[in-house]
């Protein structure tokens, strides 16, 4: 069949179409169980990493402040998300390339720059937001930021470098199973189950700015720029083959589930406690602080645990993949395998990453917020950029052959990302003019 | 026809606006298409996009009168030359298939990048020269290379350097692009020349379907020399995957028996059977049977079996006649075996023993008859000690009965033992 099936693609094809790359190989197929185990893991991390340091206080807040009345919106998000991520786990795996390398082969040199530019920028913020979460986290525990940052930042400098990233990776992801202990915080926070059911159920959508603000962070902490890059070179460097390629969608659907699974949970820990006792709260520190006397001792300690393992990981891998993409879409040299002087700017990107990291947390006085703030003006920026090139490349009959989007797909895609884009931007203005 | 300068850069072209010779404004150059299949391409056409979304047109070469600074103007009428675009597949379409893409950079042995295209004028025409893939061709893209020598220059009192490639050094590999477009012979060509593990790191860097497609562009010698040198079975099995099934046999075939083996052994059973039915040369497929028949780990799972052997009773000169006979045939020759009529292992000499002897000499007389051997199922590590132990290049293996099956190199056996080695 595979030979009928090679002519037809071949008739269709335009001029310019490659046959090579979906020609199905006569070699058999891997089946059932160890097929998707072997294409499990780019979904999954992609998702465990999107709950880093940032995307656990928004959640904290959310759950303080509006209790669980925006329990709801999680559905949709969790939608919007599998909507994306399969768009880039199609592009990785028909095309076999990262999604920076497919924008500077369509787009050019240009629009390449400026977008990798705005995403070192946000992502150098997204750094800085994981040592936050490091310091917030020790500190709890007692340990001063001037001792846990600085050995937190040589730590991972060391690992990825020395050690092999694959080896953390695998430590992270086993870790990433601690993601339960929000659930088992949730319940020893003893929630009104009903009450939880019936906000998602028949939300009740408070018109006010400030609920609408948070809505906007939700969504943002969750589809972020940096995200799409990184699912697709990782689904790229699985080398998973064009045959496999719903068992890889089953892998980023899974992973959506998780991300707002996890997100759930922390909502409802903080609603149950913090937004029942009225207590204000800013910072993740104040929600693991308030947690002590409401949920008890091991609430606080498992939630602040969770923390730490969720900025470790989070900054273990953000200033690689950073350096990485960049790399990349310039034609540099990259690799942890390489020595310096074969990758010079691989490294220099890498390092540099991760000490402003640790120095913008240690230098007092520093506008941390400010600067984290701005960073996420960028990347509410980027992303709109991002989406629309996605959807361009998607639908790129000499890039997709016959993978371009459905019909289907294209209402799906273009509903979801107009939805985000159109929230996006709100934000972006609500935060210049101060409302943010 | 007029031009500026001799060398052009593509994106100074690409972007300039086209007039007619009365000055009537047709468009703008879109894209450039050059032949292919010469050694440096020639420009055949300009691809215009023509103001107010119509459909794209393309300028031949004749019909230009001058290329200036972003400027090109046509001969009289030139603008009745101008057809609806079309695109040949023999052809080269700059922006699609090598400008932003990756190409291997023969001469370098890597994958790089281009970030602009160096064009030569000559009396034919413009031809493809070089391809630049400095951080400067980024920066002149960029419009900021005026402020970036001056700054560079300020600081450090240089300029970053421009980092162009030879177009005869190149094979495009990027985009809607593989190697067979630019025609087989010469991108063959170039690709041979490539040491096979330079050949190797290659494909190990490069995007699936572009590796792919490099690697069934490959001639049958030089693709079973690369993938002796891929280390990773998976990627082995992939690459392999990509061919047909006929030219895998091949590939197979020209391989070292113990490296095919190697690989053999990962396909599924079914998928080897093919494959080794289908070998010409049946002689090898029966040794590559044997061979896969060995355990993993055993000294018989890691021998080869091109050796070169003699009887005992042969004369020096017979014995260095079939090496200089057999030079093609084995990858290295340091030693003969003796052996019986019926394959037993009796001795062994070196070249040097040969080269110092005279050419009437007996073997019996000169070899050395202690020799010192492994068994096909002795564990590996067995073999790799006995090879550092004595220093020794290569050991023969042999079943219970002293017959000689193959043997093993010392290169192999450090791989085997040592696999993280190898990777290195």
């Amino acid at each position: 069949m595979s030979d009928k099936d090679t002519e037809s693609t071949l008739q269709k094809a335009p001029l310019w179409y490659k046959p090579i790359a979906w020609t199905r190989s006569w070699l058999p197929r891997l089946r059932g169980i160890w097929l998707f185990l072997a294409v499990l893991g780019p979904g999954i991390i992609t998702s465990s990493v999107d709950n880093d340091a940032g995307g656990i206080a928004t959640y904290s807040i959310c759950g303080a402040r509006y209790g669980y009345s925006l329990l709801w919106s999680l559905l949709p998000i969790t939608i919007a998300l599998m909507v994306i991520q399969e768009m880039c786990v199609r592009m990785g795996v028909v095309t076999g390339k990262g999604l920076s390398d497919l924008i500077r082969e369509r787009f050019g040199v240009r629009l390449t720059f400026y977008l990798l530019i705005g995403m070192l920028i946000g992502n150098l913020g997204n750094v800085l937001a994981e040592f936050a979460g490091v310091a917030a986290s020790m500190e709890l525990v007692g340990v001063s930021k001037y001792i846990s940052v600085p050995i937190a930042g040589v730590a991972v400098w060391l690992l990825v470098i020395k050690v092999s990233y694959k080896r953390v990776e695998k430590v992270f992801l086993l870790a990433c199973l601690l993601y339960a202990s929000y659930i088992i915080s949730a319940f020893l926070s003893q929630p009104d189950w009903g009450e939880v059911l019936t906000s998602v159920a028949r939300p009740r959508i408070d018109w006010g700015s400030g609920y609408f603000v948070m809505l906007v962070g939700i969504i943002g902490t969750t589809i972020s720029p940096w995200m799409q890059f990184y699912l697709q070179s990782a689904v790229v460097e699985k080398g998973i083959k064009v045959d496999y390629l719903k068992f890889s969608r089953l892998d980023t659907v899974l992973g959506s589930f998780i991300v707002n699974i996890i997100a759930f949970f922390i909502i409802v820990v903080c609603a149950a406690t913090i937004f029942v006792a009225g207590l204000p709260i800013e910072t993740v520190k104040d929600a693991a602080v308030a947690l002590k006397p409401l949920a008890g001792d091991y609430a606080s300690l498992l939630y602040s645990f969770g923390l730490l393992n969720a900025s470790l990981f989070a900054a273990s891998i953000l200033p690689l993949s950073t350096a990485f993409i960049i790399c990349e879409g310039f034609g540099w040299e990259t690799g942890v395998d390489k020595k310096f002087n074969q990758a010079p700017q691989f490294y220099t990107l890498y390092s540099l990453l991760i000490l402003f990291g640790v120095l913008f947390i240690l230098i007092p006085n520093l506008p941390l917020l400010d600067i984290m703030f701005t960073t996420q003006v960028i990347n509410g920026i980027l992303l709109p950029v991002i989406l629309v090139v996605m959807l361009l490349l998607i639908n790129d009959r000499r890039i997709m052959g016959d993978y371009v989007n459905s019909t289907k797909a294209n209402i799906a895609s273009y509903i979801t990302v107009g939805a985000v884009i159109a929230i996006t931007l709100t934000m972006v203005v609500l935060a210049l003019m101060g409302t943010g | 026809m007029f031009i500026m300068d001799i060398f052009v850069y593509s994106t100074d072209i690409i972007g300039s606006r086209v007039y007619s010779q009365k000055g009537r404004y047709l468009g703008k150059v879109k894209d450039l298409i050059a032949r292919s299949e010469v050694l440096y391409p020639l420009v055949l056409r300009f691809v215009i996009r023509p103001p107010r979304f119509g459909p794209l047109l393309d300028l031949p070469w004749e019909a230009v009168k001058s290329l200036g600074k972003k400027k090109i103007r046509l001969v009289r009428g030139g603008e009745k030359k101008l057809v609806p675009h079309y695109q040949d597949p023999e052809e080269l379409v700059l922006r699609l298939d090598i400008l932003d893409m990756q190409i291997l950079d023969t001469d370098g042995a890597k994958v790089v990048r281009v970030n602009d295209i160096h064009l030569l004028n000559t009396d034919e025409g413009m031809r493809i020269a070089h391809v630049d893939v400095g951080f400067r061709g980024i920066l002149r893209r960029l419009g900021y290379n005026r402020l970036a020598d001056a700054l560079t220059e300020w600081l450090f009192s240089a300029k970053f350097k421009e980092q162009l490639i030879g177009w005869k050094y190149i094979v495009p590999l990027g985009g809607h692009f593989s190697p067979l477009k630019l025609k087989l012979s010469l991108a063959q060509r170039r690709l041979a020349e490539l040491h096979p593990a330079d050949l190797a790191d290659i494909m190990e860097e490069l995007a699936l379907h572009e590796r792919q497609a490099l690697f069934s562009s490959l001639d049958v010698e030089t693709a079973g020399e690369a993938l002796e040198e891929i280390d990773d079975p998976k990627l082995q099995t992939e690459l392999l995957g990509a061919v047909d099934e006929e030219v895998a046999s091949d590939i197979l075939e020209e391989m070292e028996p113990d490296e095919a083996t190697d690989l053999l052994i990962d396909l599924p059973e079914e998928v080897t059977e093919e494959l080794v039915d289908a070998m010409e040369d049946k002689e090898r497929a029966g040794e590559l049977r044997r061979l896969m028949t060995h355990q993993e780990g055993s000294a018989g799972s890691i021998m080869t079996t091109e050796y070169l052997t003699i009887t005992p009773q042969a004369t020096v000169r017979q014995a260095l006649n079939l090496i200089r006979k057999s030079v093609k045939g084995v990858e290295d020759i340091y030693y003969i075996y003796a052996v019986t009529k019926e394959g037993k292992l009796r001795g062994v000499v070196s070249i040097k023993d040969l080269v110092t002897a005279k050419g009437t000499d007996i073997i019996r007389k000169i070899m050395h008859k202690k020799v010192i051997s492994v068994k096909d199922d002795d564990p590996v590590k067995l073999a790799s000690e006995i090879l550092s132990k004595y220093n020794f290049i290569m050991v023969p293996v042999v079943d219970e009965d002293e017959h000689l099956l193959g043997v093993i190199y010392w290169k192999d056996a450090v791989e085997a033992v040592l696999p993280k080695f190898a990777e290195d």
